[in-house]
């Protein structure tokens, strides 16, 4: 599917502030599952942007605006192909192979705790009732399972969490957001010994009514030894497929926060984000690549 | 005439004065000479001379957090400890190994990791240190260097051999001590000074502003250096203010940068002015509030940005301290050969990972005839001392090391060397331990002689950290 | 020299500044005071004004002793004697390492003196000699700073601050003046300007109110007359932006350029004709204003425009 995507976080202060410095993980991956054919991220008020690639491989730009402003805004547009056809589960596999697999060593940092990755009382008793997997059970559906009774028994609810909320007080709660969604399967997978990480990124909403669709969405993978880092998004329980974009990979939140910075002044600051994810439909498809090759006849 | 020296029994352990028989060594034999001219009446008179000058210098030295403005001085003895010429050769040598070794493991380790891959030192040693920055990882600091200044604590066994205790290659501080010490001791003993020689200590400062200049960015040709110091409440604040005196350069806070462009600037009263290495002596986690501890006041903001495009030198770089965790620390050896393809030419001290079950099973069963260490401590804090300990400490430190076996490493206790030093009246043994620094630039090492005694001043002690009651002496390395 | 430092080391210079000239008001009012008791109680409320702080409601009960409290004893003020001393040290701690051990132990030594004091251990008899000691103490700040420092950028930012708060003090003291004031008014006025001598140096035997408050205005020579500070203050900056004397490079140089002006043009007759009260309300402010376009000049809150 061809999508293109609009994300604008906006900032205002009541007073203004200074030396404001700013990092954002928005510009969506290009890998064997998606392309990103277009990105552009526009800052106001004007500054330099800068670009990297951090350690998990994201495209992370951050900037800085020094003078006083009472207001930030970022706008990130990009247009993503995705071509991983519709979400279905993997071959089904023993979780022994995972435990073999001689790469484990170097995911140290997905199997152990990291800031909104805490293990707690509360996991264990939820991973207890799930049933921790066996060398010779089969890990593809222990993951699905686990997607599944979060799904089941976890609220999807805006107002009871904030950003901060841990893992435990999640499970607590038994509702989150998508956010918290992702970050206790990745906990219960990393507690039981197989490596996880968190995806932040779009969900296109289409004709299923899917949450998360109208901000950034987050859900999980899990590195399951041969078949590689499988995702699954446990706030809609389904297998990651065609309708997703994919932005960053991170141990969780704290590492690929779509817009995050810290500036002099005021203390406080009033948020407002706005994401629309739209599909490009077949016709719209053809006018475009009919606008590209003819982009590509003037250039030659 | 009674001299001082009369009543001094060397202690039961390597006495760096006195041989087995009593008799000083050759080199310790015209201190001895000297000493035993002086009459206990004109020894008071010098410490009095000292203390009076130290009084005076202390005004300059003032820990400001004190209302009083008043200031703790680092007790000073004044018996200086010298060391033979051979014998400074074997631990600069050691040292200058050890730094090469120390600097190429960060380089790999924030690099292709090959160290882990090869199995040399368990990953999970590593990624579980707590000054393990990720941040840091894949970042190319200027040239690799990435330890331009250290510290590394040597002792001396019972046997009189050098040992490497721990490494410090963070912020190690104490140079202003062996500065101001020097020069007071000059005032003490001019003539004793003459028949010795010994090296100087006062290029320190221009050696150590030269190894940052080499250290600069290289598109840069005249670097502007600066301190970031965290501000007049850190102890060693005046360390901080007497190197940038000495070598001439601003001593910034981090309220005095800011970051344009991935670029840092000093805050003048002549605009914006662009800095290319900082010697900072803020910790890591302080260092930048966007990438490290958010709330921290000390750094500047896109300091790292600045640092990860190459346009900062950052002395040292971020992440060192890996490097002296001390559950790192039993692997240096291996890091040495693994590196080097050498034999450390000193040796560690034998050391027990409370994070191995057998040898957490050793530690917890003879506790009372081990030094139990936090890894992730310095100063002397977080520490047991088998010998000195109850059964109630003990019990606390073994709960402790069940919980987070990780955060633990024990030794036996080595009973440090001793050295005459002034008690009350008379001159007795204490113990004591060396800090030698070395300024890395590039591949070369450049150990200065100039090092850092500090002395456990009362009887028996084996703690010489100055938090923990040590003091310090003048260390003369003699010339070959 | 980084904006910190010189924003430090001009805060310091200020507030040593303002406890010696509030000491030595205090200590004349109080004198002035045993002799002219019928106007004591407008006496000390002038003092108030001076200081510019608020008249204590036990002003009415113990007129003195109230006055001795907030004005040289009150913390919590920020404006009071002990704490411009307390501030002066907060800012000498800060730039330690850019002093001389002699200035730093002036201000140090300043700072317990006053520390340790209180209205009650200084006593009723000690006053005068209390406050003389802080006068003593702030002038030898002033004395070391000039010999024991090099006259660098650091110094100018120093004698910047200090003829700022010289030249403010002399303007709230001209401000209080009335036309109907007795000639003890006047001379309170000289002494508390520390003028009494030189006035009469310069105009031996002269009596006209008139013309000591025109010297204290507009001396070329003496050196707390608003005139002498304006041109420190002029020299001073001229010298750390090396533009020309005569022209201007930033809006600090012209706001002193314009007070320069101001004083170096203006006669006895111009004062009578404004008022001396109005035309040190008016300079007053102009000084005021000088003093934040140099704390923008040189030591902005947002470097970056």
């Amino acid at each position: 599917m061809r999508f293109t995507i609009a994300h604008r976080t906006r900032y205002r202060y009541p007073t203004p502030v200074h030396e404001s410095h700013t990092i954002c993980h928005l510009q969506p991956r290009s890998d064997i599952t998606q392309y990103c054919t277009r990105y552009e991220l526009s800052v106001s008020p004007r500054t330099r942007v800068f670009s990297y690639a951090d350690r998990f491989a994201n495209d992370v730009q951050h900037f800085a605006i020094l003078p006083e402003h009472d207001m930030l805004e970022v706008v990130a547009r990009s247009q993503v192909v995705t071509a991983r056809g519709p979400g279905v589960a993997p071959q089904a596999m023993a979780r022994a192979l995972v435990d073999d697999d001689p790469v484990l060593d170097e995911l140290y940092d997905f199997l152990t705790e990291s800031r909104y990755v805490k293990f707690s009382e509360p996991l264990d008793a939820l991973l207890a009732e799930i049933g921790a997997p066996g060398r010779d059970d089969d890990v593809v559906a222990w993951f699905a399972h686990a997607s599944w009774t979060l799904n089941r028994q976890f609220v999807y609810d805006k107002t009871t969490t904030s950003v901060q909320a841990t893992v435990e007080e999640s499970v607590r709660l038994r509702s989150g957001v998508c956010q918290d969604f992702a970050h206790v399967l990745i906990a219960l997978c990393r507690r039981t010994g197989i490596p996880a990480r968190y995806v932040s990124g779009y969900i296109h909403s289409g004709d299923d009514e899917m949450l998360g669709a109208e901000a950034s969405h987050a859900w999980a993978e899990a590195y399951l030894g041969p078949r590689g880092w499988i995702g699954i998004d446990p706030t809609n329980d389904t297998w990651i497929g065609d309708q997703f974009v994919r932005v960053a990979t991170g141990r969780d939140y704290r590492d690929v926060s779509p817009v995050r910075g810290v500036y002099t002044g005021a203390s406080s600051s009033i948020l407002s984000v706005d994401v629309a994810v739209d599909a490009l439909s077949p016709q719209q498809q053809q006018q475009e690549q009919e606008q590209l090759r003819q982009q590509e006849h003037q250039q030659q | 005439m009674r001299s001082i020296l009369d009543r001094y029994a060397p202690a039961p352990a390597f006495d760096e004065f006195a041989e087995a028989d009593g008799r000083p060594r050759p080199h310790y034999a015209e201190l001895a000479a000297t000493l035993a001219g002086i009459s206990a009446a004109d020894f008071r008179h010098r410490v009095t001379t000292v203390n009076g000058v130290l009084l005076q210098r202390g005004v300059t030295f003032t820990v400001y957090a004190d209302a009083r403005g008043t200031e703790r001085i680092l007790p000073f003895d004044l018996i200086p400890r010298i060391i033979a010429a051979s014998e400074w050769a074997h631990i600069s040598r050691g040292v200058s190994q050890r730094v090469r070794a120390l600097n190429a493991f960060l380089k790999d380790v924030y690099g292709e990791a090959k160290v882990l891959r090869d199995r040399i030192i368990p990953r999970t040693l590593v990624y579980s240190s707590e000054h393990f920055e990720r941040e840091a990882i894949g970042v190319r600091p200027p040239h690799d260097t990435y330890i331009h200044v250290s510290g590394i604590d040597i002792i001396r066994d019972a046997h009189g051999e050098y040992l490497v205790l721990e490494d410090n290659v963070r912020t190690p501080s104490g140079i202003s001590y062996v500065l101001e010490n020097r020069d007071v001791l000059k005032r003490a003993f001019p003539r004793l000074f003459d028949r010795y020689d010994p090296l100087p200590v006062d290029d320190y400062p221009q050696r150590l502003r030269n190894a940052l200049a080499a250290a600069a960015p290289p598109s840069v040709g005249d670097p502007t250096i600066a301190i970031l110091t965290p501000g007049i409440y850190n102890s060693a604040y005046f360390e901080h203010t007497l190197l940038a005196r000495r070598m001439g350069v601003e001593l910034v806070e981090g309220t005095d940068l800011i970051v344009r462009d991935n670029i840092v600037y000093m805050k003048t009263t002549r605009g914006l002015q662009r800095v290319d290495v900082l010697y900072r002596r803020v910790d890591d986690d302080y260092i930048d509030p966007l990438y490290f501890k958010a709330d921290s006041t000390l750094g500047v903001s896109g300091l790292f940005d600045a640092y990860r495009s190459g346009n900062v030198t950052l002395a040292n770089a971020v992440g060192t301290g890996v490097a002296d965790d001390k559950a790192i620390y039993p692997y240096v050896p291996a890091l040495i050969r693994y590196y080097l393809g050498e034999e450390p030419v000193l040796r560690n001290v034998e050391t027990f990972d409370c994070s191995d079950p057998a040898q957490r099973d050793h530690v917890l069963r003879n506790m009372p005839f081990l030094v139990v260490k936090r890894t992730a401590a310095s100063g002397g804090y977080g520490m047991l001392i088998g010998s000195h300990s109850t059964v109630g400490e003990r019990a606390e430190f073994a709960d402790a090391i069940n919980a987070n076996p990780r955060d633990f490493i024990a030794q036996p206790i080595i009973t440090l060397s001793a050295h005459p030093t002034v008690v009350g009246e008379e001159i007795a043994p204490r113990h004591i331990d060396l800090r030698p620094f070395a300024l890395l630039s590039g591949d070369t090492v450049d150990v200065p002689a100039v090092a850092f005694t500090r002395v456990a001043l009362r009887e028996g002690s084996l703690v010489v950290n100055s938090s923990q009651g040590g003091g310090s002496k003048d260390t003369w390395i003699l010339a070959d | 020299m980084l904006s910190r430092v010189a924003e430090s080391l001009y805060w310091m210079a200020r507030n040593v500044e303002r406890a010696e000239d509030l000491a030595r008001l205090i200590d004349v009012t109080a004198m002035r005071a045993v002799d002219h008791a019928d106007d004591a109680g407008e006496r000390w409320l002038s003092a108030y004004n001076i200081a510019g702080m608020d008249v204590p409601e036990s002003h009415g009960l113990s007129a003195r002793s109230t006055a001795l409290e907030a004005i040289v004893f009150d913390v919590d003020s920020r404006l009071s004697v002990a704490a411009c001393v307390r501030i002066a040290r907060q800012n000498a701690v800060g730039v330690r390492a850019e002093l001389t051990t002699e200035v730093w132990e002036c201000v140090n030594g300043l700072y317990l003196f006053v520390e340790a004091q209180s209205p009650r251990a200084v006593g009723p008899d000690g006053v005068s000699t209390f406050l003389r000691s802080i006068r003593d103490t702030a002038q030898a700040f002033g004395g070391l700073c000039d010999a024991t420092l090099a006259h660098d950028d650091a110094w100018e930012f120093l004698r910047i601050g200090r003829s700022i708060e010289r030249a403010r003090m002399t303007s709230r003291v001209l401000r209080e003046i009335r036309d109907d004031d007795g000639p003890h008014v006047w001379q309170l006025v000289l002494e508390a300007c520390c003028a009494t001598a030189p006035f009469a140096r310069a105009r031996s035997q002269s009596s006209d109110p008139a013309e000591a408050l025109a010297f204290l205005a507009l001396s070329p020579v003496f050196p707390r007359s608003l005139r002498f500070c304006a041109r420190q203050i002029d020299r001073a900056l001229h010298r750390l932006s090396g533009a020309p004397a005569g022209t201007f490079a930033d809006t600090s140089e012209r706001a002193s350029g314009r007070i320069c002006a101001s004083l170096d043009f203006a006669g006895q007759a111009d004062l009578a004709r404004e008022g001396t009260s109005e035309f040190a309300d008016r300079i007053g402010a102009q000084i005021d204003e000088l003093g934040s376009s140099i704390v923008s000049t040189y030591f902005p809150r947002v470097p970056v425009r």
